[in-house]
């Protein structure tokens, strides 16, 4: 059994579920015929034969291939800091950039993400944050003047 | 030559010093807006568009060009250094453009990018000038069917794209083209799988879900490994191609332009395919001693060119019909618009300086890009060498802003997040993003000219097969798939037969 | 949203209590035009030569903001919900308006959330058809149609665009049935009836000119209730048999709900010395549109009769966005 492609045959097989589901509300038929669901329902269909198919391949594959395939590729073990940190920081960003603008949101995500590796220190990240901010500052709005905020309404007062 | 007479009109109009200045400009600020990750060319260009309209209309539009070609090549920099495509057709240039970037060979991928397309846009310019009346009413001959099977000839001929398994890559486009599904239904308006948010009525935009699941995963992904921290660890060899790799991407450049050259004729889906078609003819024909997809120019080279010869031959349809092939050229449309100039089928003998300049002007646009380039390359390289602790976060930086400063959306602004987790997770399942990307670019075109092939047959699916063109393609796509299943047939029996596998 | 919704509502308070005297030295700083579509379509670049006009009308800048999407009901979202002290504008059209409404559920009641400034222009659409199907006028268009009942189509550009209402009404007026057949805008719907694909398709007449000028397409009527001025020749609905069938698209200017009356006032005069501008005009014409301006009554009047027209075709027609 290849353990891979098994987690990566259920993955897809999950993937479809979940998708039918949410889809599930849209009508099949239209007054133009076909309605808005049908393609959406007949690819998690497709998917689900190509799930199955993988798992079952997966299953009956002998396992010493997987080496084989990608010698040396092992991959490392999973990068929970920085799994955690990198995907922590647009949250951040999305979550502050409206009431307090863009220059602390890309400050204090910039940090976050910054700190998703080990080794850099505070020191490192702040710099690195303060160096975006200003950077962004000087691009987006003094040279294309876009109508980004810095500094939100909350900040404003 | 009296039809080649007509570039001359062109260069006649465009050719002044300050036309020439408002390209230069042009480029340069398209690069620099286009390089940075998170921000597509369409967004780019949509950022600087408002820039052109004080100019007069000849230099507006020279301008556009510039921009046009900057924000383009910006794009293919960023997917060859820091593995983003700013839209799809970068995607397979991120595929071993960004391998040979790892492999210290940055330097000749952009290189051989900037070339390729230089080369290809100057043949492209030249069959405009021969053949563009008699081609113009190609596009007139794909209605929905035949669009639908050249779509579905696309998608299956590209399923070699990635490096594992046939079925990974099939379900990968799958996935793809399930992702493309968000958003407003054309047909009834219904917002499908939007889960409420307005943001989301649109579709996810391709930046969100290219910025994700390459970029960010990739750099989850690079996070594994706290030993080795930079993005190349070799040192970078050489800022420009060798003699050897020009003669190695010769052919590709060939293969390329001509692919791009007559899809470029088919608004929308064949312009779009252009890049991903090149590529698996690449991964057939390419005879260098680099597989592609493991870092080959060829797989540079020959996608980079078909997308800037089919940029430049759909120039046809799009004068003469008023269809652009992509949000880029509709914006030119606007821009010729503006002026009181309405596409359509005399506009070239009608209006040959303008139609004329256009051609002239993009070729220029595009020489000044190679002008422009080839001294930056080391200063992109160069870029690489920044410790990767504080490269990561920039990247991360650039693509937060790139994706808020353009759709206004915070929901975007998550969505790089759920697509960056999304990436990783489908990296340690070795699935590849490439092919996905091709469906989540393609889907939207098969679904719409399916559909719409129903609605013109009243529901009767003959009609796929009744019309030639349609019948034909769909047949070569059967045939491709046929051909596909068999090796696996063959390698299993040489398994069985203990036969060394020799291609 | 809600959160951005509570400041801009606080920021909307405090504004109402110094709106008064504030109106009297309006403008003292740069005016936003919210366009709710993206730059360089023709909504866009209207919107952009006003506001050129506008800034020197005014001797403030005008500047132009695109928030685009869900056909354009993020825009008209956003500018209702802004500050009411003049300083944000909504550049809406007829689509945003009159129809949305009556197809998708909006964060924002155009007659509430809003007050009209003026209309800025106005665009026919011209009925043309492939040469091919053999008909030449109106007459023997809704001949054929009704001796061939749901046989014949129509191009739309999607859901609730001008080119599909503007037909839906066709038929109802003519009493026909026919087929939508829904593209991706107007041009590829223009070119699918170039191409035989489709029958006919209500085009916007200057887009449609060089093809009937060659022939690829016949022109039948237009849809306004006088002539075309790039298309002299062809008769209008009504004078081909058509009685009160009478559209064209427009686009308005409008204000957050609560904007100052002086401050209106103003707006609305200034776009009126705008739109009669020569320079104006003549851009205007360049990019297919009619500059119109009107006073805020006449916009309000406009917007009221034309909801009502979409809403009872919508729903006449059983358009409904599932």
């Amino acid at each position: 059994m290849l353990k891979r492609d098994f987690a990566g045959g259920l993955t897809l097989l999950a993937f479809a579920g979940v998708y039918a589901l949410a889809a599930s509300n849209l009508s099949m038929t239209s007054s133009l015929g076909i309605g808005s669901g049908l393609f959406p329902m007949m690819l998690a269909g497709l998917l689900v034969l190509f799930g199955v198919a993988m798992t079952v391949q997966a299953l009956r594959a002998d396992p010493s291939s997987e080496e084989e395939e990608h010698p040396g590729e092992a991959g490392g073990p999973v990068p929970l800091r920085g799994i955690l940190l990198v995907a922590a920081a647009p949250l951040i960003f999305a979550l502050i950039v409206v009431p307090l603008g863009l220059a602390p949101a890309l400050g204090v995500s910039v940090f976050a993400a910054a700190l998703a590796n080990r080794t850099t220190t505070l020191v490192g990240a702040l710099g690195v944050s303060l160096a975006m901010v200003l950077f962004c500052l000087a691009l987006f709005r003094w040279m294309l003047g876009l109508p980004l905020q810095m500094f939100g309404p909350l900040l404003a007062f | 030559m009296e039809i080649l007479a007509g570039l001359g009109i062109g260069f006649n109009a465009v050719f002044s010093f300050e036309n020439l200045l408002y390209c230069l400009v042009g480029a340069i600020l398209g690069t620099a807006i286009g390089v940075l990750p998170g921000i597509g060319a369409t967004a780019t260009i949509a950022l600087l568009l408002p820039i052109t309209f004080a100019l007069d209309p000849l230099p507006a539009l020279i301008m556009l060009a510039g921009i046009y070609y900057g924000s383009q090549y910006g794009g293919s920099t960023t997917a060859i250094l820091v593995r983003i495509p700013g839209e799809g057709s970068s995607v397979v240039t991120a595929i071993d453009g960004y391998k040979m970037a790892q492999k210290g060979r940055a330097g000749p991928a952009l290189a051989t990018a900037a070339l390729g397309s230089l080369f290809a846009g100057t043949v492209a310019t030249f069959l405009i000038a021969l053949f563009a009346l008699p081609l113009s009413h190609l596009a007139l001959r794909f209605g929905a069917a035949e669009y639908f099977a050249l779509i579905v000839l696309g998608l299956v001929a590209s399923s070699t794209l990635a490096h594992g398994p046939v079925l990974k890559s099939l379900a990968m486009i799958i996935v793809g083209i399930m992702l493309s599904m968000v958003g407003t239904d054309l047909y009834t308006g219904s917002h499908r799988l939007t889960f409420g948010y307005m943001a989301l009525a649109d579709g996810i935009s391709f930046v969100v879900i290219s910025v994700g699941l390459f970029g960010i995963g990739e750099i989850i992904r690079n996070l594994e490994n706290t030993t080795q921290q930079d993005l190349t660890t070799t040192r970078v060899k050489g800022l420009f191609p060798t003699l050897r790799d020009f003669r190695l991407m010769t052919p590709s450049i060939l293969r390329g332009t001509a692919i791009g050259s007559f899809l470029g004729l088919l608004p929308g889906a064949g312009a779009t395919l252009s890049s991903f078609a090149s590529y698996s003819a690449e991964k057939r024909f390419a005879k260098g001693p680099v597989k592609v997809g493991d870092g080959a120019i060829e797989g540079v080279a020959g996608p980079e060119s078909a997308n800037n010869a089919a940029a430049q031959t759909s120039f046809i349809p799009m004068l003469t019909l008023g269809l652009p092939a992509n949000p880029v050229m509709a914006l030119m449309i606007g821009a010729l618009i503006i002026q009181g100039i309405r596409p359509g089928p005399t506009v070239i003998s009608s209006n040959p300086e303008l139609f004329w300049g256009l051609v002239a002007s993009m070729w220029i646009g595009n020489i000044f890009l190679v002008i422009l380039n080839l001294p930056l390359i080391g200063l992109w390289v160069r870029l690489l060498l920044i410790p990767y602790r504080y490269l990561f976060p920039a990247i991360i930086a650039f693509c937060m802003v790139g994706v808020y400063a353009v759709s206004l959306s915070t929901v975007e602004v998550v969505l790089v997040s759920f697509f960056g987790l999304m990436g990783y997770a489908l990296m340690r399942l070795r699935f590849e993003p490439a092919p996905l990307l091709m469906g989540f670019v393609l889907g939207p075109l098969l679904e719409e000219q399916f559909r719409r092939a129903l609605i013109i047959s009243r529901g009767d699916p003959l009609i796929f097969i009744e019309r030639p063109i349609s019948a034909g393609l769909l047949g070569c796509s059967l045939l491709a798939l046929v051909l596909m299943a068999l090796p696996g047939l063959r390698k299993k029996r040489n398994v069985v037969f203990q036969e060394p596998e020799s291609i | 949203m809600i959160v951005r919704r509570t400041f801009l509502g606080l920021a909307a308070a405090a504004c109402i209590l110094t709106g008064a005297a504030a109106a009297q030295e309006w403008p003292s700083k740069p005016i936003t035009l919210v366009v709710p579509f993206a730059p360089g379509g023709a909504t866009d670049v209207s919107a952009r030569i006003l506001a050129d006009q506008l800034s020197k009308e005014l001797g403030q800048s005008v500047v132009v903001e695109n928030r685009t999407g869900a056909a354009g009901n993020i825009g008209v979202a956003y500018g209702a919900a802004a500050a009411p002290d003049g300083y944000t504008l909504l550049y809406a059209t007829m689509g945003t308006m009159t129809t949305n409404p009556h197809l998708y559920e909006t964060d924002f009641d155009v007659m509430e959330d809003l007050v009209p400034i003026s209309k800025t222009f106005e665009v026919d659409h011209v009925l043309v058809v492939r040469p091919s199907l053999g008909v030449d006028t109106l007459e023997e268009l809704i001949a054929l149609a009704k001796e061939k009942p749901e046989e014949l189509s129509y191009g739309s550009a999607g859901i609730g665009s001008s080119v599909q209402m503007f037909a839906v009404m066709l038929e109802m007026m003519a009493d026909i049935e026919m087929r939508q057949v829904p593209y991706k805008g107007s041009a590829e719907a223009r070119v699918a009836v170039v191409s035989g694909e489709v029958d006919m398709v209500m085009d916007s007449p200057p887009s449609a000119l060089p093809h009937i000028e060659s022939g690829e397409l016949v022109a039948i009527a237009v849809t306004n209730s006088r002539r075309n001025r790039t298309l002299p020749d062809v008769p209008t609905m009504q004078e081909a048999g058509l009685e009160g069938y009478e559209a064209a698209a427009w686009g308005a200017l409008m204000a957050p709900a609560g904007t100052p009356d002086e401050v209106i006032q103003k707006v609305s005069e200034a776009t009126q010395a705008a739109l009669a501008n020569e320079e104006v005009i003549n851009r205007y014409h360049d990019s297919g549109l009619d500059p119109v301006s009107s006073s805020p009554e006449e916009l309000r009047d406009l917007i009221i009769a034309d909801t009502k027209r979409w809403g009872e075709i919508v729903e006449a027609a059983g358009i409904r966005v599932e």
